[in-house]
């Protein structure tokens, strides 16, 4: 039996709730893997030797730093599961912009939280991670796959390639030439194009895909009516620290800009 | 052209809603349908969807013949006994346009001339391709490619609009049964038939902007000599890689394969998977090197291989001018003004130009 654990960090709980909806392949996998460690579906978890474990959220509290550093040290796959696990997580969005102070002062008062926090980190930020299925959530086909991939001993296969990639082939009319604010050709596909198939521009959650023209993608953005501020804060909604890798054309590494 | 003139009929148009009940009645019919304000091709239920007046679907014709995604085999991990589960039907692909008839024919030299591909045969021997004329938008530019009018054997019925009627050439013995099998909704040609089939001839050539038109005389030694061009580079600033260029192309193959098993481990299927060259990974090779390392290279790579790979490989060239790539590009760069530049034709001035020559 594969050891597998499931760790919930600052985070939505979404993407353990999709794991949990992958039901058909659970029971599959539930043949050649035990549980050992889920808090969030069982009540019996010992975090102890594991082969792999997937990590969603974000670092954010003390806690989280220590049960992730645990989880690191006991299991020998480690896979950061979701964008917030992946980059940051549109909670860390602002993290080049304003203190920690500043923070914690206008969501939760003068009085603070009781626990200890920094600003949310990736898991990468904090330790070393095998590999990365970024998505607000993670994509459940994707999960299954590296699961069949972990076991047969093989490396799961993500080309990092534009959503443009899967929303073509899907035969949606592109919704930058109709003027709509779309990420797809900056973002990491995998998920299947389901926002630009609805209508929806792509919204980044998946983060960068390998080499990123933001120069060319803000500029598009702008020309479909948005600032060049506003435009820069639509692609860091999910991208947390990679979204140091957005260029603006003809500025030079300006704060937020 | 290739075709005896006794071998041609005329189709009126009150009839082409029972002609495509009968191609639908013969096979699986696959058609150009309106999704949104644009076109694709489409398994056809109901021949009313059926749209014969359009100009480009978004994907071409071949994704029925090269699937975007498809099953080459599986194997068992305990016994390495291998399986195709390679399935073929009949299908009747209609209302093909010349520069997509062209792009299959492109298609069939690369996956047939040499080794031949089994399964492109075998789905390519049970297809039936039937064309139809159409009038270019600005996008097009197939009178540059000739590829504007349908030639070759690679197609089995054409139709061309003649006003009241479809004049339809027949290329095949596949596309005369099939007009023997529906002869009663086709008429003898008569002299006034002939007279419009020319016509609606020279009437697509009219249609075209000819200042519009990119020179692709010896386009392979201009792009061997522009090698070095800033162009490229200037190009490759605004693209994003994104893949649309060569994904919306009919002519492209390019794939991956990467093994897929089960969660039992019991099995692996291999899958293949659509491409780019416009991608990082596509270069990428063991130890991290990437062939092709900036965007500059690759953008150049997708004109080097249309207009001299191709060439080199198939002594055709790799673009049917269907502009696809440039109607479907987020960036909005057109493979057309890019000829033009490497030619050293300044488009503002040319834009001007005609402009000018319009509004005189
Ligand atoms: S809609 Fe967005 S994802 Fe789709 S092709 Fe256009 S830019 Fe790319
Ligand atoms: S479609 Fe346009 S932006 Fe996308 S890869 Fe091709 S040239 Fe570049
Ligand atoms: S290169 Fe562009 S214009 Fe030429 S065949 Fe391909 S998609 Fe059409
Ligand atoms: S190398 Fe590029 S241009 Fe050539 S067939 Fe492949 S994807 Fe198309």
């Amino acid at each position: 039996m594969v050891r597998i654990g499931i760790m919930g960090l600052t985070g939505c709980s979404g993407c353990q709730c999709e794991i949990l909806n992958c039901q058909e392949a659970l029971l599959k996998m539930l043949k050649r893997v035990s549980i050992n460690f889920f808090p969030l579906a069982q009540d019996d978890n010992s975090l102890e030797d594991l082969d792999i474990l997937f990590v969603e959220g974000s670092v954010t509290t003390e806690e989280d730093e220590r049960k992730v550093k645990k989880g690191r040290e006991v299991s020998s796959l480690l896979v950061a599961i979701g964008s917030c696990a992946c980059y940051g997580g549109v909670q860390s969005q602002r993290n080049d912009e304003v203190s920690l102070t500043e923070m914690v002062k206008a969501v939760y008062g003068e009085k603070g939280v009781p626990v200890k926090v920094s600003k949310p980190r990736a898991v990468s930020e904090v330790v070393e991670v095998d590999y990365e299925l970024p998505g607000c959530p993670l994509d459940k086909k994707q999960f299954v796959y590296t699961v069949a991939s972990l076991l047969s001993g093989v490396k799961p296969f993500f080309p990092k390639i534009p959503v443009c990639h899967e929303c073509k082939l899907s035969e949606n009319e592109c919704l930058i030439l109709k003027g709509i604010p779309c990420q797809g050709p900056v973002t990491f596909s995998g998920c299947g194009a389901p926002c630009t198939s609805a209508g929806v521009g792509c919204q980044g959650c998946r983060g960068n895909c390998d080499f990123p023209n933001f120069e060319e993608m803000v500029s598009l953005l702008t020309q479909r009516g948005l600032s060049v501020e506003d435009a820069v804060k639509f692609l860091k909604v999910f991208r947390g620290y990679t979204a140091k890798e957005i260029k603006v054309r003809g500025v030079v590494d300006e704060k937020g800009a | 052209m290739d075709f005896h003139i006794e071998r041609a009929k005329v189709l009126p148009k009150s009839n082409l809603a029972k002609f495509l009940e009968g191609l639908k009645n013969l096979s699986t019919l696959i058609a150009p349908v309106k999704k949104g304000d644009k076109f694709i091709f489409s398994e056809i239920e109901k021949v009313s969807d059926v749209a014969v007046n359009y100009t480009r679907t978004i994907l071409p014709p071949k994704k029925f013949l090269v699937p975007y995604r498809r099953e080459r085999f599986s194997y068992s991990t305990d016994t390495l006994q291998f399986n195709k589960e390679f399935k073929v039907r009949d299908q009747i692909i209609f209302g093909v346009h010349s520069c997509d008839l062209h792009g299959i024919s492109i298609l069939d030299s690369v996956y047939l001339k040499e080794n031949p591909d089994p399964r492109y045969l075998e789905i390519r021997k049970r297809t039936v391709l039937i064309g139809i004329s159409c009038m270019p938008d600005e996008f097009c530019f197939c009178l540059s490619t000739g590829t504007a009018f349908p030639d070759g054997a690679n197609w089995d019925l054409f139709l061309t609009d003649i006003g009241a009627d479809y004049f339809v050439t027949i290329g095949s013995p596949k596309g005369d049964e099939i007009v023997l099998k529906l002869r009663k909704l086709f008429k003898d040609i008569e002299k006034k038939d002939l007279y419009l089939y020319k016509e609606s001839t020279s009437k697509k050539k009219k249609a075209f902007k000819l200042e519009k038109l990119p020179d692709l005389e010896r386009i392979s030694q201009l792009i061997e000599l522009e090698y070095d061009s800033e162009v490229w580079k200037e190009g490759s600033e605004r693209c994003l890689g994104c893949g649309t260029c060569t994904n919306v192309c009919p002519t492209c193959f390019c794939y991956t394969s990467v093994d897929v098993p089960t969660l039992d481990g019991k099995k692996v299927k291999r899958i293949e998977f659509t491409t780019s060259c416009q991608y990082p990974y596509y270069s990428l090779v063991a130890g991290g090197h990437y062939f092709k390392p900036d965007r500059a290279s690759r953008f150049k790579h997708r004109y080097y291989h249309k207009f001299v790979g191709y060439p080199y490989q198939i002594e055709k060239l790799g673009c049917v001018g269907c502009g696809r790539c440039s109607a479907e590009c987020p960036a909005g760069i057109s493979i057309v003004e890019t000829i033009n530049r490497l030619r050293g034709i300044d488009e503002k001035e040319l834009r001007e130009a005609t402009e000018q020559a319009s509004s005189r």
